[in-house]
């Protein structure tokens, strides 16, 4: 197992296309997230005091933060500058370092209205460096180097959206309120995150609160199990994509809804992606 | 040829060596938490970049906040209580492309929120934090008039209860009445 492991993570790189999909996508992302946040953010950067950093690494890493604290104009038009580059040019590894770097800056401005996708976010977007593959190295054992450390950042990548659900999944699992469904009944008293106009959607009777926190544990731990397999891949995906657009427009989180479905396109295939394109041009 | 299939294999082992360690470190995290990896810093890098959530821990979701305010004009007249945050969320709510408004809905929330933590943790007078002077420079920018008397903040919680038909009484945590600067 530990033979094949090692020669899967250092074989050529074949599958591009998602990747590149991925890639893309959490650029149009970071553009979508940033113009959306504009005007909260020049407020935060005119009345949130951020602390400067002390050492040089600290001034190397948060160096656009503090250029941004003074400048947030300027700096909210680099950062979907570079992403809007992101998203055209064919994805390497100066303009996606760049991305996550300046990213790292976004995320300490935004820190007061940040949540769990931002980190997400972040994540990914220091992933995608090595992700971008290109340039290429000419001469074999720099290829060599390069495609796997490709293989094993796309892997560990994998493994870390896999991981999100699997640490919240067995959160609810040791959890008496979520395992008796009260969670529920709590969850709907929180009005600054619950849809007033679909609260009252939301299950009263103690069997209906039962019956949605036990859907939600059962997807949590069996989504990152199904994920693996490319029988059930695409319908843990689906279901994934319902799960979080209902999570999205009921709990108020279409940022985390978006870069979780976003997350999906790392473990499609390009036969994946035949399958789907080969479905529309059938319709054609 | 021999040399790069022997650099390919030694690539590998060291990169299933990484991968196992990635795997170990995040279950021993997982399984003790509040253990450390390497030291303290190290770990909470580690646990902020590898391992985000849980998301809606029990203990998050039992805390209601409200923080409201109002003022006292020249005449001496108390405005009503404004709960902005609320308002901002039912923005949100009230069209589709609002999502600024859950924005600011949260970034009042934590103006609040943490003004509560600093009162708490530090037993000072607030006037004199730099949370109290962000949250009052953001009120005056945005929601005070220019010629007012005295401002008056008001913040409280709850536990959310599982027996809803309980009364839900909040809890009071910081009021403070100040003339504005």
């Amino acid at each position: 197992m530990i033979n094949s492991l090692a020669t899967r993570l250092t074989s050529p790189v074949l599958e591009r296309r998602p990747v590149i999909i991925f890639c893309k996508t959490l650029s149009l992302y970071v553009i979508v997230k940033v113009l959306l946040t504009w005007s909260v953010v020049s407020d935060i950067a005119a009345f949130h005091r951020f602390s400067q950093p002390k050492a040089l690494w600290s001034w190397i890493v948060f160096g656009p933060a503090v250029w941004g604290s003074n400048h947030i104009n300027g700096f909210l038009v680099a950062i979907v500058a570079i992403a809007i580059i992101a998203l055209l040019v064919q994805p390497n590894y100066f303009i996606a370092g760049i991305l996550a770097w300046l990213s790292f800056s976004f995320y300490r401005l935004i820190f007061p209205i940040a949540n769990g996708s931002d980190q997400i976010l972040l994540t990914l977007l220091f992933a995608a460096v090595p992700l971008s593959l290109w340039p290429r190295v000419e001469n074999e054992k720099g290829s060599l180097v390069q495609d796997s450390v490709y293989n094993t950042t796309l892997l560990l990548s994998k493994l870390y959206i896999a991981s999100i659900y699997l640490i919240s999944g067995l959160d609810k699992l040791t959890s008496e309120a979520w395992r008796s469904g009260d969670a529920f009944t709590y969850i709907a008293q929180l009005d600054f995150i619950v849809n007033p106009g679909l609260a009252s959607m939301i299950p009263e009777s103690e069997g209906g609160t039962f019956v949605i926190s036990w859907v939600t544990i059962l997807f949590e731990l069996s989504f990152p199990v199904l994920i693996w397999f490319g029988r059930t891949r695409l319908w843990a995906c689906l279901v994934g994509v319902v799960f979080h657009l209902v999570i999205g427009v009921f709990l108020s989180l279409p940022d985390f809804a978006g870069i979780m479905v976003v997350s999906y396109l790392l473990f499609f295939s390009d036969s994946d992606y035949r399958k789907l394109f080969g479905l529309f041009k059938r319709k054609e | 040829m021999k040399h790069i299939d022997q650099l390919r294999k030694r690539l590998g082992y060291f990169l299933v060596t990484c991968i196992a360690l990635y795997l170990v470190v995040s279950v021993y995290l997982l399984l003790f938490p509040g253990a450390t990896f390497i030291n303290r810093k190290v770990t909470q890098y580690y646990e902020w970049f590898v391992l985000p959530g849980p998301f809606f821990r029990e203990d998050r979701i039992r805390y209601v906040p409200r923080f409201s305010f109002r003022y006292k004009d020249k005449t001496g007249t108390w405005s009503e209580f404004r709960d902005i945050e609320k308002e901002n969320f039912l923005k949100y709510h009230d069209g589709y492309f609002n999502y600024p408004h859950l924005k600011r809905s949260k970034y009042e929330r934590f103006m609040a929120r943490t003004l509560s933590k600093r009162i708490k943790a530090k037993k000072i007078d607030p006037a004199q934090s730099r949370e109290f002077r962000e949250l009052h420079a953001y009120l005056k920018a945005n929601y005070l008039p220019p010629e007012i008397d005295s401002v008056e903040l008001d913040y409280a919680w709850r536990y959310a209860q599982a027996d809803t038909s309980v009364h839900q009484v909040y809890i009071k945590d910081f009021h403070i009445v100040y003339k504005p600067f």
